[in-house]
């Protein structure tokens, strides 16, 4: 099955599980200015991260991720793509707009291994309401 | 099916991606910007063989007991965190194998779940990273605070020296110490009157670690509108952890050399000093 990874600036590592989830798909990421100074990512950030794209087996391409992907998907005649999640609004503005490009193509959010791993949300009012319920993980290997 | 992107299925061509040298890849990304190269390329290397170089020299312990001075032994993995380059899960694995207790390394895996704080709250209210999330704690309100970040600060010019060392060290490496970005922060806020929203868009602009959570919300623990009170330090704090290379002169910096009964009456003065102390 034909996928696609979109590999954004917050996943920028070989071992991120988004590449797991479709196994030896080359990886593209938008190198999309538009989108870094509605980020505020001034240049030095850049070209940290442009350095680390060097990195990984991913193609650049410069445009939009709503520009590039969906004339990608199609071409590929791709069924998938794959995204490493995020909070990040504009990210999420982003895939919306690839989403409704591209009908028929599973669009699947990949998480990355968490810090802790804890059985209910913790109360995230302050700092420490937070560390008394994660402390415990936090301080073992894998966050178990 | 080929399962790849190959360049002939493109109209786009694939951006570059061989350089002689660094200083070849920064002018190649300012081009794609239309901006002027850095007159020195950045102490902090991207990509994951830097960071794994990074990460090995970590030393918990050390961190621990000397993280709040400038010139301590903190870790500068901030950026490859922030990118995903690194985890936290991978950074506290290593923390761990250092010590022989995980105690020893608490501190610094407390710091580590600082970020973890903060990316969950982005993540259950993405939209309100700009917004005050309590009101002020300062006697003011949030009109009282300027929109507009003033030149002087922005040059690193304020007439103020420890202050003015710390905002070009930002804007020459894209880095700062933690506790150089607390002083500068509050002195925007507290001694300057500028929202903390004008201050947090500067620094995302100019840190390479720059991260909408961390970044903003620490921004708001300063301002006092996601802490009890607000943050603010003095002369004599700056010169205990700053270290032999800031001009601490009090000459150099009176708006800070006042102990911290004094400030709180030049800084909140509608408020009763024991609401900041």
């Amino acid at each position: 099955m034909a996928g696609l990874v979109w590999l954004h600036e917050e996943a920028l590592r070989a071992d991120h599980p988004v590449f797991a989830a479709i196994p030896g798909t080359k990886a593209l990421f938008c190198w999309d200015i538009d989108y870094m100074a509605a980020a505020d990512i001034g240049l030095r950030r850049q070209i940290f991260i442009y350095e680390s794209l060097l990195d990984l087996d991913v193609t650049i391409i410069r445009g939009s991720a709503s520009q590039v992907l969906p004339l990608l998907a199609q071409r590929h005649q791709a069924t998938r793509l794959c995204v490493p999640d995020t909070p990040n609004p504009l990210i999420r503005q982003e895939l919306s707009k690839v989403k409704a490009a591209l009908e028929g193509i599973t669009v699947e959010l990949v998480s990355d291994r968490p810090f802790v791993q804890l059985a209910a949300s913790p109360d995230l009012g302050r700092f420490f309401r937070y560390w008394n319920k994660a402390r415990k993980q936090a301080l073992r290997r894998g966050g178990v | 099916m080929q399962n790849d992107i190959s360049d002939e299925m493109l109209d786009l061509i694939p951006l570059e991606t061989r350089f002689d040298d660094r200083a070849a890849l920064a002018a190649h990304v300012a081009n794609l910007s239309n901006l002027t190269p850095p007159a020195e390329p950045s102490p902090i290397i991207g990509g994951r063989a830097a960071a794994v170089s990074m990460l090995a020299a970590i030393n918990p312990v050390q961190y621990s007991a000397t993280r709040n001075h400038l010139d301590g032994a903190v870790t500068r993995l901030s950026a490859y965190i922030r990118h995903g380059v690194l985890t936290l899960d991978e950074v506290r694995n290593h923390a761990l194998d250092t010590v022989t207790t995980p105690k020893q390394a608490e501190k610094f895996i407390q710091e580590l779940a600082w970020r973890d704080y903060w990316q969950r709250l982005y993540t259950a209210s993405p939209d309100a990273i700009w917004v005050d999330i309590e009101a002020y704690k300062t006697g003011f309100v949030a009109s009282d605070y300027a929109d507009d970040l003033p030149a002087d600060i922005a040059r690193g010019e304020t007439g103020v020296a420890c202050i003015d060392a710390f905002i070009n060290m930002l804007l020459e490496t894209g880095y700062l110490h933690n506790h150089a970005r607390m002083y500068v922060a509050a002195y925007v806020v507290h001694w300057r009157q500028i929202k903390w929203q004008t201050g947090a868009k500067w620094f995302l602009q100019n840190l390479i670690d720059g991260d909408p959570a961390s970044n903003n919300l620490s921004w708001q623990w300063i301002a006092s509108t996601f802490a009890n009170k607000p943050y603010f330090f003095n002369l004599e704090n700056v010169a205990r952890y700053a270290g032999p290379n800031i001009n601490v002169s009090v000459t150099d910096n009176l708006p800070l050399a006042h102990s911290y009964e004094r400030l709180a009456e030049l800084l909140f003065p509608n408020l009763p000093s024991a609401a900041v102390s």
